[in-house]
């Protein structure tokens, strides 16, 4: 078995790369900070540029500073990922049984809440930012006292399992609709399911010898998309002001599309969906982007011009080292 | 074809398994692909060294943190994020320096754990997550402009958490030994903490 870097608890051992990457950040926002803006060294291009209208500011300079503010901006996510990972990693010894036990378990069909046994149902402990609950406006300390009209306490054994055994019955995108008790009050929510993303399993071994990794690095199949595409790509919601310029009142607007060529959308298009899916938000469209493998082939519904178009897009092929072609 | 979880379990546990689909999934070429990359990641990681935290690593943080002037726009959001993320990635310090609990078995099932274990409080991790949610929901998440890449780090970010809620609500039903709930509250309030990060300096950056 090989040798897995692992951040040991309670030992002062940690990737090189990270307390490099803090004490790099660390340095450069100290540096920035002890040097007022109107002492910096000139720079060329600053200089003979027109002030921009807006601030006042030379062109060059607010170019700079938001040059400066996406490299900020991509540390900032890169520093989140890396507690991400960070965190499953260190949890991932403890769990690991639990985790194997409940992969097991193959449930697909999710609502995006942490539940616990109440008197009168599942008390709902935490609501998954972005889930499906957390879309159809279930709270934490809400009470679900039914699903699609059963009730979960009736016989008196678990609710937080009838409600899983519920679960494993319907087919994920299902929308179901659930009881519960909020401040004294009933009231009926539908909520529209979702599958299980397992992501990619992590294999590793030498000479063929495969071998399941732990959470931490199954989670890092999808924790990580350096190498997306479509990360340059700026999306925004349309609101109905924005969508009368565009003939359409949904979708997502591009407003700056992706610096790969090889993905011919335009400024100004408008996504309507994605392989069939309709995305909600520029997280959504993320999440369905990513579903597709590099080499697939995914058909976009688009406005261009006020004109609906099918765009066939053939997303570019990875090397044998995970790197795109 | 990718690899179902069940299978690669099967396989590192000698299970029986069907000779075939056995064949299949080790000379598969996209997961001899993903074998490569990650035997490659694994082996740069190892050949980094080991080293302590760079002495005043804490003050600069702090004394960016405390750093009061507000200079221009562009160069304060720019200040705002490096700062963040600096006292962001010393926080992940913390996450891997607090000593964790033991796993509590010895591998066998999770449930009907020992009465002691029932000791473990995790309370206050559940508390700090009510109060991360909180905050999660004040920010303004209105349709803003959103880079790709932001996007997908919160929608991963995102789909960690759903996860671990499952795995909650599995631990929960199963009336599992109180250390795994504490394990798994303790990554749900890292990964909280890590979507309010981005959230908070994407909405940051919208105002300003």
């Amino acid at each position: 078995m090989q040798r897995e870097t692992i951040i040991r608890p309670g030992g002062l051992r940690l990737p090189a790369v990270l307390l490099c990457t803090i004490a790099a950040i660390g340095a450069a926002s100290t540096a920035a900070a002890q040097q007022p803006p109107d002492v910096r060294e000139p720079d060329p291009a600053a200089t003979e540029s027109e002030p921009d209208e807006r601030s006042g500011e030379p062109a060059g300079e607010l170019d700079q500073a938001r040059r400066e503010l996406e490299a900020a901006r991509r540390d900032l996510e890169a520093a989140a990922r890396e507690v991400a990972r960070l965190s499953a990693q260190a949890v991932g010894p403890i769990v690991t049984d639990l985790r194997r036990q409940w992969l097991g378990t193959g449930q697909r069909t999710m609502l995006g809440v942490a539940i616990q046994d109440a008197p009168d149902g599942a008390r709902v402990t935490a609501v998954s930012p972005g889930g499906p609950a957390a879309e159809a406006g279930i709270r934490t300390g809400d009470v679900l006292m039914s699903i699609d009209g059963e009730q979960l306490a009736d016989d008196g054994g678990s609710p937080s399992r009838v409600l899983i055994d519920r679960l494993s019955h319907i087919e994920p995108g299902t929308v179901v609709d659930l009881g519960l008790a909020r401040n004294g009050a009933e009231v009926v929510v539908s909520v529209a399911t979702r599958e299980r993303e397992d992501g990619v399993f992590v294999l590793e071994g030498p000479r063929r010898h495969f071998e399941a990794r732990p959470y931490a690095d199954f989670l890092t199949g999808f924790l990580f998309r350096t190498s997306d595409p479509w990360q340059s790509m700026e999306l925004v919601s349309l609101s109905p002001e924005l969508g009368a310029y565009f003939g359409t009142d949904e979708g997502l607007l591009v407003v700056r599309a992706p610096d790969d060529t090889t993905l011919p959308l335009q400024d100004g298009d408008v996504i309507l969906d994605i392989g069939g899916r309709e995305p909600n938000s520029p997280e959504h469209a993320m999440r369905i982007l990513a579903s597709f493998e590099p080499g697939e082939t995914m058909r976009l519904t688009i406005m261009r011009r006020q004109q609906r178009e099918t765009l066939e897009i053939r997303l570019p092929a990875e090397t044998a080292d995970g790197e795109p072609a | 074809m990718r690899a179902r979880t069940e299978d690669l379990l099967k396989i590192r546990d000698g299970e029986p398994m069907d000779g075939a689909m056995r064949g299949r999934l080790i000379t598969d070429r996209e997961n001899l692909r993903e074998v490569a990359r990650i035997a490659r990641v694994a082996e740069d990681l190892r050949r980094l060294p080991d080293v302590e935290p760079p002495p005043g690593v804490w003050a600069r943080v702090a004394a960016e943190a405390t750093a009061s002037r507000r200079p221009r726009d562009g160069r304060r959001i720019v200040r705002y994020a490096g700062a963040l993320a600096a006292s962001f990635l010393a926080g992940a310090l913390l996450i891997v320096l607090i000593g964790e609990p033991r796993e509590p078995t010895g591998g066998g099932a999770p449930e009907r754990a020992p009465s002691a274990a029932r000791q473990i409080d995790y309370a206050p991790l559940v508390e700090e997550s009510v109060r991360l949610e909180r905050l999660l929901l004040q920010l303004d998440r209105g349709p803003h402009l959103m880079n790709a890449g932001t996007a997908g780090t919160i929608a991963d970010l995102e789909d960690h958490i759903v996860l671990l809620d499952e795995q909650l609500t599995y631990a929960e039903a199963r009336d599992a030994d109180p250390r795994y709930q504490q394990a798994l509250w303790r990554e749900r309030v890292d990964v909280m903490n890590a979507l309010l990060h981005v959230r908070y300096a994407h909405s940051r950056h919208v105002a300003d």
